[in-house]
């Protein structure tokens, strides 16, 4: 019997708070009292308890696009990548199959839930469309397009805020990333007749579990700063034998809240990745020189890079939010010859229930 | 209309509650408080406002944009003043910590720990002979 009335008073006591902590109109706001106000916490929400159940619905589209290409960060013409027998020696450097231009696509669903104020996890899944434009020295295949579209790997996150002052906030999250996208992804290229194994860079998925990682500081106010260092560690081998190279970033963003709906923020990046662990078999050919294309050869993957980028957020109300980004390489240093980033953009809208 | 500016509105009235215009306002009936927010604020601010009673007369608050005003019994800063013409000399002034576009002001509005405090300044105050309940000053921090 003490214990059910201790339980009832909790429950009494739960009850006040959220009265207290869920006006929302104007005729609620006023019957507060100085006291009420002092003890109202801004940051939760004026639903009380409901917000603690936050739904949201987030839909990404973004786009790349990689064009030219460095070794190292020294710029090479596609002249110097492209092997063209009997002018020149075929070197480790020079490719019978140049990929010129590759455009990515990715439409992202992310679902975000809140268990609490401080605690999310969320779902992304990404739908992915790439086109590589190409030149080769093959006959028959001095020009061709090779395209690959389907569903990516699907993550699930976690994000905790550690602590949070007046001043800042810092967050943790992970979450694994399941290897739901394809790396079977066939088109018809000058290494044989008929449709083969596409390179890495045309597949969807990695074919692994992979671990993403991040840890950010972000400090409050209309002029606010954030750094935010994160990864994505790849594990084991995928059941073509390889596995792509982990990723390492470090982002810092200026961001400025013009008004309460209206912020804008510039940022740079700097991240390195790995090449490629492992090796597809069925990319390689006989002979000396067993890549026909940079793209296939595990090791002209990753390098360093550095990024500039600027963008904007919108609040268009309580339960609806925009936001767009651009960015671009002002600095790359490639395991090459690989090719380019030029530049990236993604917009973002969001729906919160 | 985010939580923070709901909460800073039942603020700005609540402090129209506690404060006494010692001379110049003696019968006093209306007072005209001018806001420099978004129309939104402004219609929170008038409806938290309308037809209330201020302390124990029957006095009816105005809230009026800051850029349309002629004549501001308080005022609640939040950016750079362009209207010049505006005497704020004589007005109880309220503004935002790390938003002060003003020298000094009667009420610093500050965050502490995810809560709204504010601050009083008692020179100011008294510099408009202006009387602050005690019941306002206890809650509020002061210089």
């Amino acid at each position: 019997m003490p214990q059910i009335k201790l339980n009832v008073l909790g429950m009494l006591s739960v009850g006040f708070v959220n009265l207290v902590y869920a006006q929302s109109t104007p005729t609620e706001f006023a019957e507060l009292s100085l006291e009420d106000l002092l003890n109202i916490n801004i940051q939760d929400s004026e639903y009380g308890e409901a917000d603690f159940k936050q739904l949201s619905v987030t839909y990404q589209f973004k786009v790349a696009e990689f064009e030219g290409y460095l070794d190292g960060d020294t710029k090479l013409s596609r002249d110097d990548v492209l092997f063209s027998p009997g002018l020149e020696e075929r070197t480790n450097n020079n490719f019978p199959v140049v990929p010129t231009i590759i455009d990515q696509y990715v439409h992202i669903l992310r679902v975000g839930y809140n268990i609490s104020n401080n605690f999310q996890i969320a779902i992304s899944i990404p739908y992915i469309i790439q086109e590589t434009d190409h030149i080769s020295s093959v006959e028959g295949y001095s020009e061709f397009l090779i395209r690959s579209e389907g569903l990516g790997d699907t993550v699930i996150s976690t994000s905790y805020h550690l602590s949070s002052s007046d001043i800042y906030s810092w967050r943790i999250s992970g979450g694994l990333s399941f290897p739901t996208g394809s790396i079977d992804e066939v088109g018809d290229t000058p290494r044989a007749p008929g449709d083969q194994q596409l390179p890495y860079t045309m597949q969807l998925g990695s074919g692994t579990f992979d671990i993403p990682l991040s840890m950010g500081i972000e400090t409050k106010g209309d002029h606010s700063l954030s750094i935010n260092l994160s990864a994505m560690i790849r594990t084991g081998r995928n059941d073509r034998n390889y596995r792509l190279g982990n990723n390492y970033d470090i982002r810092s963003r200026y961001n400025y809240r013009a008004n309460n709906a209206l912020s804008v923020f510039t940022g740079v990046a700097i991240s390195y990745s790995e090449a490629i662990h492992g090796q597809d078999d069925e990319l390689i050919v006989a002979g000396d020189f067993p890549y026909p294309a940079s793209i296939t050869n595990p090791a002209l993957f990753g390098g360093k890079k550095i990024s500039v980028s600027a963008g904007m957020n919108w609040k268009a109300s309580n339960s609806l939010n925009l936001a767009g980004d651009f960015s671009r390489p002002v600095y790359q240093n490639l395991n090459g010859p690989q090719i380019r980033e030029l530049w990236r953009a993604g917009i973002q809208l969001s729906i919160l229930y | 209309m985010d939580k923070v500016d709901k909460v800073k509105a039942a603020y700005l009235f609540n402090f129209t509650k506690f404060i006494n215009w010692s001379e110049s306002h003696t019968h006093l009936t209306s007072l005209t408080f001018c806001l420099q927010t978004d129309p939104q604020f402004l219609s929170f601010f008038s409806e938290i406002a309308q037809n209330r009673p201020v302390g124990s007369e029957q006095i009816v608050i105005s809230a009026v944009h800051l850029s349309q005003a002629t004549k501001c019994d308080l005022v609640y800063i939040t950016e750079p003043i362009a209207n010049n013409s505006l005497d704020l000399t004589n007005t109880v002034t309220i503004q935002n910590e790390g938003r002060q576009y003003l020298p000094s002001a009667v009420f610093l509005l500050f965050e502490r720990k995810n809560k709204l405090r504010f601050e009083i300044d008692l020179k100011e105050a008294r510099r408009l002979n202006v009387n602050i309940s005690s019941e306002l000053l206890k809650l509020a921090k002061t210089r």
